[in-house]
């Protein structure tokens, strides 16, 4: 089987996705960090 | 310390180093004290990740932060969870394929070992140079609460940190984080609850933000981009990104924790955890910092928190200076307190002109207090012009010994002595893997058996303690070090960072490219670091794209004789 770590079987296989399956953690790690930013702004305004 | 503190702080260290032995009575070959065989699951390897980064500097330091600057630190930290990603879909998968037991072997199979020597240098002397840091801190709890001379128990620190790093290895480094970490992270709970107990009447977590915010401790983003200026959004994002690239990709306390991973998946789960996790654990700890600041405008506390300090000034010729300050600081935080009463009454009651009467008010005391306590630290440093006239690293600690019960004040210093244990040995255990790795091994003629592998590593372990005890003497006088320990960082991580990405996005770039231009970065970022107003997150970037891109052009520039021939 063709993974994102390991090479693949023989030269017909298409190359491995770049972020395979972990595209969808890395993608709430980054909308987690973007929902951080926006709550530090909004602490901000608040109690400013 | 009361006998119940004593009993609680025995008990713990006890357990802390019956744990750790009882779990590395495996520990017999070289590839278990270096990377403990590779079979941690992740959430060990997140705990160890997480704990590594949290020593006794993050349980002082970091409250002591959020208690004089607030929020705004946490800034920092954003360049973080974008770095964990990056990481895990780039260097972690190549660090478990290679199979390498330091981040620096990498180098040499992809340049040549002078390139190699360069990052392991730069990163042994920024690396022992923090050890010292992180060892002071703990050093400073027990001198301020034992009346121990400070010297000496940074030595006794550093003796137990070798008894904890040489007698396990990285299997025990990474067992007991997982213990110590947990009881560090309760003990901060507690904390919180604690002060919280004891704000006033009525004032609950809203009112006291209110008051937080009134005192400007909750600016926590800061949208300006001003280089000058170490903590806004972009220099977090940005600066901060390359600094964490750096310190969780190439540097080898950070990396020898994710080789002990069983597998890739297991790197990138911890590694990701850590991404989600980091942000709100430094949130909560800054904030219990300002809490303590708030709890601190209704019941009065010191005017300089470090003891060793006021006790010099206290009994020498300036000390009616000191004392007239310290009258006056009492007096105007008196009037700050009693202001701000009234300005929450006012708020309560909808009253806007009363609140802003109030407020002027608090501003006018908030002024005078600042200025008193600027006297007295100017009769602080008349008494003795090297007195360390920052005592951010002091104000946790004062609080905590003023109103914690006896028993958990035992607690406290445990859960500390635990941080520094994790963060110190982790530390020790980097640099002595390096130090074998990437130099007693590649020495021609040195016996290479895994019995005398083992001896070397031991005896490096012992040198790393003795240099980190060397430097903590001189550390206290770094100011914050949380900062101090960043700061530091930030002077070599750009550089390594750039010699790895060299590595990967330069094809054509050989070994010396790579080694005159990391040559090039580090002057530079040590030249940015003396003669400019630059903050230290952009050192990161600067020495980072500088090597990348005068590695490049020289690349394209200098082709090698027999390339250009053809």
């Amino acid at each position: 089987m063709n993974t994102a770590e390991g090479p693949a079987d023989d030269g017909a296989d298409p190359p491995p996705p770049v972020l395979g399956r972990w595209s969808r953690l890395y993608a709430v790690v980054l909308l987690v960090l973007a929902a951080t930013i926006l709550l530090m702004g909004w602490v901000s305004v608040r109690y400013r | 310390m009361s006998p119940l503190d004593w009993g609680v702080l025995l008990g713990s260290l006890t357990l802390f180093v019956a744990y750790g032995a009882w779990r590395s009575r495996e520990t017999r070959d070289l590839a278990g004290f270096l990377v403990a065989g590779r079979q941690m699951p992740w959430p060990m390897v997140l705990l160890s990740v997480m704990a590594t980064q949290a020593s006794a500097v993050t349980f002082l330091a970091t409250p002591g932060q959020g208690y004089m600057s607030g929020l705004s630190f946490l800034q920092f930290y954003l360049g973080l969870p974008v770095a964990m990603v990056v990481l895990s879909a780039t260097l972690v998968p190549l660090y478990q394929r290679l199979r390498v037991k330091t981040a620096y072997e990498f180098l040499e199979k992809r340049f040549d070992g002078k390139t190699r020597t360069l990052a392991t240098a730069l990163f042994l002397t920024q690396r022992g140079l923090a050890a010292g840091i992180t060892l002071y801190a703990p050093s400073l709890l027990f001198s301020v609460v034992l009346g121990w001379d400070l010297h000496w128990t940074c030595a006794a620190m550093g003796l137990l940190v070798v008894a904890v790093t040489t007698l396990g290895g990285s299997r025990a480094v990474s067992h007991t984080h997982a213990l110590q970490f947990c009881i560090i992270m309760a003990t901060m709970v507690g904390a919180f609850v604690l002060v919280m107990r004891g704000m006033p009447e009525g004032l609950g977590l809203g009112g006291a933000l209110a008051v937080a915010g009134r005192e400007g401790k909750l600016e926590a983003l800061d949208l300006s981009f001003d280089p000058a200026s170490r903590y806004n959004l972009w220099a977090g994002l940005l600066g901060g990104f390359f600094l964490q690239m750096s310190y969780f990709g190439t540097d080898q306390s950070q990396v020898g924790r994710l080789l002990t991973a069983r597998s890739t998946a297991e790197s990138r789960m911890g590694l990701l955890a850590n991404g989600l996790l980091k942000v709100p654990m430094q949130a909560f700890i800054l904030l219990l910092g300002v809490m303590v600041y708030v709890s601190h405008q209704f019941t009065p506390g010191p005017m300089f928190a470090n003891p060793a300090e006021v006790a010099k000034v206290t009994a020498g010729v300036h000390a009616p200076a000191w004392h007239e300050a310290e009258a006056r600081y009492a007096q105007a935080d008196a009037a700050h307190g009693a202001a701000l009463e009234r300005w929450l009454d006012a708020r309560r009651a909808g009253a806007a002109p009363l609140e802003q009467a109030a407020d002027a008010e608090r501003i006018a005391a908030r002024t005078a207090r600042e200025a008193a306590r600027t006297d007295a630290i100017a009769a602080l440093q008349a008494t003795d012009a090297a007195a360390n006239a920052n005592d951010t690293n002091h104000r946790f600690l004062a609080f905590v010994l003023a109103a914690f019960p006896a028993g958990l004040i035992g607690l406290v210093l445990a859960a500390v002595f635990a941080a520094a244990m994790n963060a110190t040995s982790s530390e020790i255990h980097a640099l002595t893997s390096t130090t074998i790795v990437d130099v007693i091994e590649r020495i021609p003629g040195l016996p290479r058996g895994e019995r005398a592998l083992l001896a070397w590593s031991r005896a490096a372990s012992l040198f790393w303690v003795g240099f980190a005890v060397l430097f903590a003497e001189n550390a206290g006088r770094a100011g914050s070090l949380v900062e101090a320990v960043n700061i530091l960082g930030s002077l070599f991580y750009g550089t390594i960072l750039g010699i790895f990405l060299s590595g990967f996005l330069l094809r054509g770039a050989n070994g010396t490219h790579v080694f005159i231009a990391a040559l090039v970065a580090e002057a530079a970022v040590l030249l940015c670091w003396k003669l400019t107003p630059i903050s230290f997150l952009w050192y990161n970037l600067v020495g980072c794209v500088l090597t990348v891109g005068i590695a490049a052009l020289l690349a394209t520039l200098v082709r090698p004789r027999r390339a250009a021939a053809a």
